[in-house]
């Protein structure tokens, strides 16, 4: 009887070693995951899209990951509606010397595909291994600049003081809209015979640090409206030709304002990326926002709108520069 | 000892279970490989646009869906002036499936085409080809496409288009044929003639109508149209004694031997040539923006106010009469020349008419010897002009109330002594001035308006040039 006991103990103690005599590895089963990313702008025909796949390193470091994520050989249709389609070609870059990967980057494009203002477009990618990502969103509405509050002469007034605004007023028909602000002088710098177009880009103030003037870029915005106050045009109208003495070669335009009206999608990814529960937070956690099925990565559009204003021609005259264009006509 | 056992079995039982029992990997499944069903579909024709879930995928036949499930997939086929085609095929995976759709063998892909035309009774022809009915009828089952349907019919022009035959549906196609029984237009698009703006019109000994257009000279000897690029504008032609032919144009003086154009602008004071005429002596008259030219077949003479009693250098028009005087019309008056004495006169204008000008456009002389001069607006008198006579002793201005503007662009007299008045709005015909009759039009598509020139040819019909409209002939008798 004894001997039975000793026989069943030895059995149950190699079985429970014997069963989970296993290697354990700590990632578990790598799978594969894929990546795409295409955002359609509204106001040109040329669309891109890359696709890549995620990848597993031994050690800590993401960057020590050699192999090219980039996945060449997709094939890539963009719908607006059911009928019009465009199937998207496949292209490469040269990548720089010191890139990590050294193969070419792949790159998916197409030069016929411009989207209808309110309309369902949808992506759908067929990977080699047959994989499918697909992804639905819908033009945001068109924005309408409000003339009666937009500020067509800069300065406003002429005996404006530093503190007064700049103002610019929109509005659009979409739910929760992002947009991202641009401000920007057009000039053309005259060099030798030769007019060289330029731009400046007007943030929303500039932070003095020590003895420098650091820009600080306006963040997305939710409303349709934004100001800007005269010292920061000021001070963006002096760094054009800080440190040059021959003034009157720069030929000033105007002021563009460009908006770009984001979709659903990107608003939500913008959101997921930039914005924080209060002013003093800093945001640790990674964003991980995706609207690909099967897949992660953005699919989204955006449209975008141009305002121009003009600059009053004694106020360019204060910095000595050449007026380029009318005030105002 | 059986409590023992029981307990040593249950314990044995609960390590098996749950010795291995751990949590490794907490994520998402991994998802079964895709399936690869494909579906290979040609047509005929090809290129219709392939439907797959009812959304265009951008390939067109022949061509392969790949990456598809397993199971009956519904396509739909797209193809221009065709029914839509839809299908199911049951596709497996790793498979190819093939699908051939041949349109053709479906009744429901062909259409019909209902010819008619004015008048009827015209035969038709599709693609060249006689079908041996006559309009109107319905052509039935012709497959899509573009075939080019014709009508022709006796005493008609033949007409012809191109029709789009759609599935499924019935095509009118419906040509007014053009009465040739009366009169006949020819325009650049029924005809070989260059451009539809024509300046001057003149007909050999052999009836060959040679007109003269901004595009060059065309000669039509009742058959075939000729095109010869000169250069220039032709605004003038005329005939010389030897039946050679003369073009003033905007680019100098041209002369047709009858086998080359020979360029005669070197001997002219400047490329600007307005008119060209022949005397009864076999003398070439030419018109310049640089005074009056001579050439009797040897030498060129050029008369300006510096050597001649031509006081006007612009020279617009000329003519000669019977008894070998030239007449010669300027922007500012009216001369002639009978070889030794020069004579020029601009105020009489004034005194006979406050609507006619100093401004000549044209000069015509009858079988009479009448003078008949074509006048440009008067200076205070926007939109007139008009025709005077002079018979040897007094000028007479013209009423001619039957015409719709005072503005002539020329005059011609045809053997009969007719005079033919080129208008903006019509051509006046008339023996005596009471007596004008004006065409306005000619029926369907044939408006007789800025006409610039008319004659008459051997066989008695009438031809003129129009600015615009191309080149008309009316039949003899119906003028």
């Amino acid at each position: 009887m004894k001997k039975f006991f000793y026989f069943l103990f030895i059995l149950s103690f190699g079985i429970c070693i014997l069963s989970c005599d296993e290697s354990f590895d700590p990632y578990g089963t790598f799978m594969d995951k894929y990546v795409l990313n295409c955002i359609i702008r509204g106001d040109t025909t040329f669309q891109t899209a890359t696709v890549t796949q995620d990848y597993q390193v031994l050690n800590l470091e993401p960057l020590s990951n050699s192999k090219d994520p980039n996945i060449y050989g997709t094939i890539i249709r963009i719908w607006n509606g059911n009928d019009k389609v465009a199937k998207m070609r496949d292209t490469t870059i040269q990548r720089q010397a010191n890139d990590l990967y050294k193969t070419p980057y792949a790159l998916y494009y197409t030069n016929n595909f411009q989207p209808e203002s309110q309309s369902e477009l949808q992506i759908e990618a067929i990977l080699p291994n047959g994989k499918r990502l697909t992804s639905v969103t819908n033009t945001p509405s068109a924005v309408n600049m409000i003339y009666k509050e937009c500020d067509l002469l800069i300065p406003a007034v002429l005996s404006t003081g530093s503190n007064d605004l700049i103002h610019y007023a929109w509005h659009s028909d979409q739910q929760n809209p992002v947009y991202i602000i641009r401000l920007s002088i057009n000039y053309f710098k005259n060099e030798n015979l030769n007019k060289i177009k330029k731009t400046m880009v007007i943030p929303l103030n500039y932070l003095q640090y020590n003895n420098s003037y650091l820009p600080n870029y306006a963040k997305p915005l939710n409303t349709g409206s934004y100001k800007v106050d005269m010292a920061t045009i000021t001070r963006a109208m002096q760094l054009i030709s800080e440190g040059d003495p021959d003034k009157a070669s720069y030929e000033i335009m105007g002021c563009v304002l460009e908006i770009l009206s984001l979709d659903q999608n990107l608003s939500s990814y913008y959101n997921s990326t930039t914005r924080s529960n209060d002013l003093f937070s800093v945001k640790l956690n990674e964003t991980d926002y995706s609207n690909i099925q099967g897949g992660y990565g953005i699919f989204g559009v955006y449209m975008k709108t141009y305002f121009v204003s003009y600059f009053r021609h004694q106020y360019l005259q204060t910095f000595g520069y050449t007026p380029g264009s009318d005030e105002g006509r | 000892m059986k409590i023992v056992k029981r307990i040593c079995f249950f314990l044995f039982l609960f390590l098996l279970i749950t010795s291995c029992e751990k949590e490794v990997f907490t994520g998402p499944p991994d998802e079964p490989p895709s399936e690869n069903a494909k579906i290979f579909i040609q047509s005929n024709p090809s290129g219709a646009m392939i439907y797959y879930q009812n959304k265009y995928t951008g390939q067109k036949t022949p061509d392969t869906l790949t990456w598809l499930s397993s199971g009956n997939q519904t396509i739909k086929l797209l193809l221009k002036s065709f029914v839509d085609t839809s299908f199911v095929v049951p596709a497996e995976d790793k498979k190819i499936t093939n699908v051939f759709v041949d349109y053709s063998l479906n009744p429901a892909q062909y259409g019909n085409l209902y010819c008619r035309s004015f008048p009827d009774g015209a035969s038709i022809f599709l693609n060249g080809q006689e079908i041996g009915f006559k309009t109107p009828y319905t052509v039935t089952h012709y497959f899509p496409g573009d075939y080019k349907v014709k009508f022709t019919k006796s005493q008609c022009r033949a007409d012809s288009t191109i029709a789009a035959v759609e599935a499924s549906r019935t095509l009118t196609v419906y040509l007014p044929l053009e009465d040739t029984s009366k009169f006949v237009s020819y325009i650049t698009t029924n005809s070989g003639i260059p451009d539809d703006y024509g300046r001057s019109i003149i007909i050999d000994r052999n009836n060959v109508k040679w007109v003269g257009s901004s595009a060059g000279v065309t000669s039509f000897d009742g058959q075939k149209w000729k095109f010869y690029d000169i250069g220039g504008t032709v605004l003038k032609l005329a005939f010389d004694k030897q039946f050679n032919i003369w073009a003033a144009t905007t680019g100098g003086l041209y002369m047709y031997n009858g086998t080359t154009w020979i360029n005669w602008t070197s001997k002219l004071p400047t490329y600007l040539v307005s008119d060209v005429i022949c005397d009864d002596r076999g003398i070439i008259w030419i018109a310049t923006a640089l005074g009056l030219v001579k050439y009797d077949g040897v030498q060129w003479q050029v008369f300006n106010p510096q050597n001649s009693g031509v006081l006007d250098l612009d020279i617009h028009c000329l003519a000669a009469a019977p008894d070998g005087k030239l007449w010669y019309g300027t922007k500012g008056g009216i001369g002639t020349f009978d070889g030794i004495v020069w004579t020029y006169r601009t105020e009489m204008f004034t005194q006979i008419s406050s609507v006619i000008g100093y401004n000549i456009k044209d000069i015509n002389i009858d079988e009479n010897e009448n003078v008949w001069v074509v006048h440009g607006q008067h200076l205070y008198s926007p939109g007139g002009g008009g025709l005077t006579e002079y018979d040897g002793l007094k000028w007479t201005e013209i009423i001619l109330s039957g015409l719709l503007t005072n503005e002539i662009s020329s005059i011609d007299i045809d053997k009969n002594n007719y005079k033919w008045i080129s208008t903006p709005h019509g051509l006046g015909k008339f023996l005596l001035p009471s007596n004008l009759k004006v065409f306005y039009n000619l029926g369907y598509r044939v408006l007789v308006r800025n006409v610039s020139a008319s004659t008459v040819d051997n066989n008695e019909d009438l031809w003129f040039v129009t600015m615009g409209d191309g080149i008309v002939k009316i039949k003899k008798g119906n003028y």
